[in-house]
């Protein structure tokens, strides 16, 4: 992995993430690129790259969100540890399982986050915001086969030579 | 032990970015928050590149602090009649003998500011980026007021838009009023019944009382202003109105949802204002 390149990249996509021109958004929500870009590097990087990338893209969302430092960090590296057990399942090309992958991951991902403000702020409702979950989700999942081909262009200069293979 | 110390050696690179992130994310408010202001401030500045100021915003934005002052004046006629409101009412009720009016407010530091951007990267978050800092004087927990003009009437309403989150040496996180975490004591206007509102989503009803005792008698369109009983603000900031009144889970609690006067989601300008809270004695309820 090029970290210099990777980290400029995941820089422009929580970039994108904030800047998200809101007459593309549905309802209020905007997908969830700087964890699509995680899922992508979880999916086809090498083992040992992934872990620390996806920390420091949580790391970098964590720059541009209120709330306790490190939230994003602590999620998106727990997530790509479960996922990278879990990839050896997953027929990478196909963009039906990648959506859903991406689905799932962004779902759980939310969750997980909600949790952690209810922990954080007692009394926030976390089944007031299942709507704006799902929201996400679906959002989520139609952009990634987008993303995933724009990430499948570039990865050389990211530094992901060879596409994992494992099914 | 033996396998776990085996398995901590094999994975040293993810045991310390799992340590790291721990540390990051229990790390005391005290300690954490000059960190994460200084990257507020630092992604201000990005942002700041990203969406430079043309000249002819550089131009507009003179009249705009001027409007913005004329603005707070009339904020503070409307704050001082609502006080003087507070006062009688006070009298009415006997309970006053050792109050002083509130008339000694002083709006100490007054902070015009510009939204660099109008969106949190979290989708359950809601914060607005400014470009004022600790180096203009803003510091964290103050209030960020909007000031809007009444349409067939003279003279302009102020209201909280939300409090300043992280501070950075030059630019600001406001968390709006929209947003989970904002928590502020307030009264309503009418009843004078105190209550705490807090951020529920954005919308037509971003704010709300969760708890609402039935003895608030709330109705639609009731103002409800910020109540000073910490010592922390001053009293008589408008915050909202009430939007509808609903039944909670926990009965005979009410859940009222407040509509405030400005779309917090479209905010350009605020007003960072720190405000001495005014020496009067706690009401008795």
């Amino acid at each position: 992995m090029k970290w210099y390149i990777f980290i400029l990249l995941a820089f422009l996509f929580v970039v994108f993430e904030v800047a998200f021109p809101p007459s593309w958004q549905l309802g209020d929500a905007h997908p969830e690129f700087a964890l699509l870009l995680v899922i992508y590097v979880v999916l086809n990087a090498e083992p040992e790259d992934t872990i620390f990338a996806a920390w420091l893209v949580g790391f970098t969302k964590d720059l541009f969100s209120t709330g306790r430092l490190g939230t994003h960090s602590l999620i998106y590296f727990l997530g790509a540890a479960v996922l990278l057990r879990l990839r050896k399942y997953f027929y990478q090309e196909e963009i039906l399982v990648q959506s859903f992958v991406a689905f799932c991951a962004v779902f759980a991902a939310s969750l997980l986050y909600l949790l952690q403000l209810n922990f954080v702020l007692p009394g926030t409702d976390v089944s007031h915001y299942m709507r704006r979950v799902l929201v996400v989700s679906f959002y989520s999942a139609a952009c990634a086969p987008v993303i995933f081909l724009l990430l499948d262009a570039i990865r050389r200069p990211i530094g992901i030579y060879q596409k994992i293979r494992l099914y | 032990m033996a396998d776990k110390l085996r398995f901590l050696k094999r994975n040293r690179a993810l045991v310390t970015v799992f340590t790291i992130s721990l540390v990051f994310y229990f790390m005391p408010g005290r300690f954490a928050y000059p960190v994460t202001g200084r990257i507020a401030s630092a992604s201000a500045n990005i942002a700041a590149f990203l969406q430079p100021a043309t000249p002819e915003d550089e131009k507009e934005s003179a009249p705009l602090i001027e409007k913005l002052r004329r603005q707070l004046i009339y904020e503070r006629q409307e704050v001082a009649s609502l006080k003087n409101e507070l006062h009688l009412l006070r009298k009415e009720l006997e309970t006053v003998a050792g109050i002083k009016t509130s008339s000694q407010d002083e709006l100490s530091r007054i902070i015009p500011a510009r939204v660099i951007l109008r969106r949190d990267a979290s989708n359950y978050r809601r914060t607005i980026l400014v470009n004022r800092g600790s180096e203009h004087g803003v510091s964290p927990g103050l209030l960020a007021l909007w000031g809007c003009e009444k349409e067939n009437e003279p003279g302009v309403c102020a209201c909280v838009v939300g409090i300043v989150d992280t501070v950075g040496p030059r630019a600001c996180r406001i968390m709006l009023a929209s947003d989970s975490g904002f928590r502020l004591p307030a009264r309503m206007l009418e009843t004078r019944r105190r209550v705490i509102v807090e951020g529920k989503s954005p919308g037509l009803t971003p704010i709300r009382i969760k708890h609402a005792s039935p003895e608030i008698k709330a109705s639609p369109g009731d103002m409800v202003v910020t109540s000073g009983s910490l010592g922390l603000y001053p009293s008589g900031i408008l915050i909202g109105f009430v939007s509808r009144v609903e039944d909670s889970d926990y009965a005979p609690e009410m859940e009222i949802l407040l509509a405030s006067p400005v779309n917090l989601d479209e905010l350009e300008s605020v007003i960072i204002v720190e405000l001495t809270p005014p020496d009067v004695p706690e009401e008795n309820e």
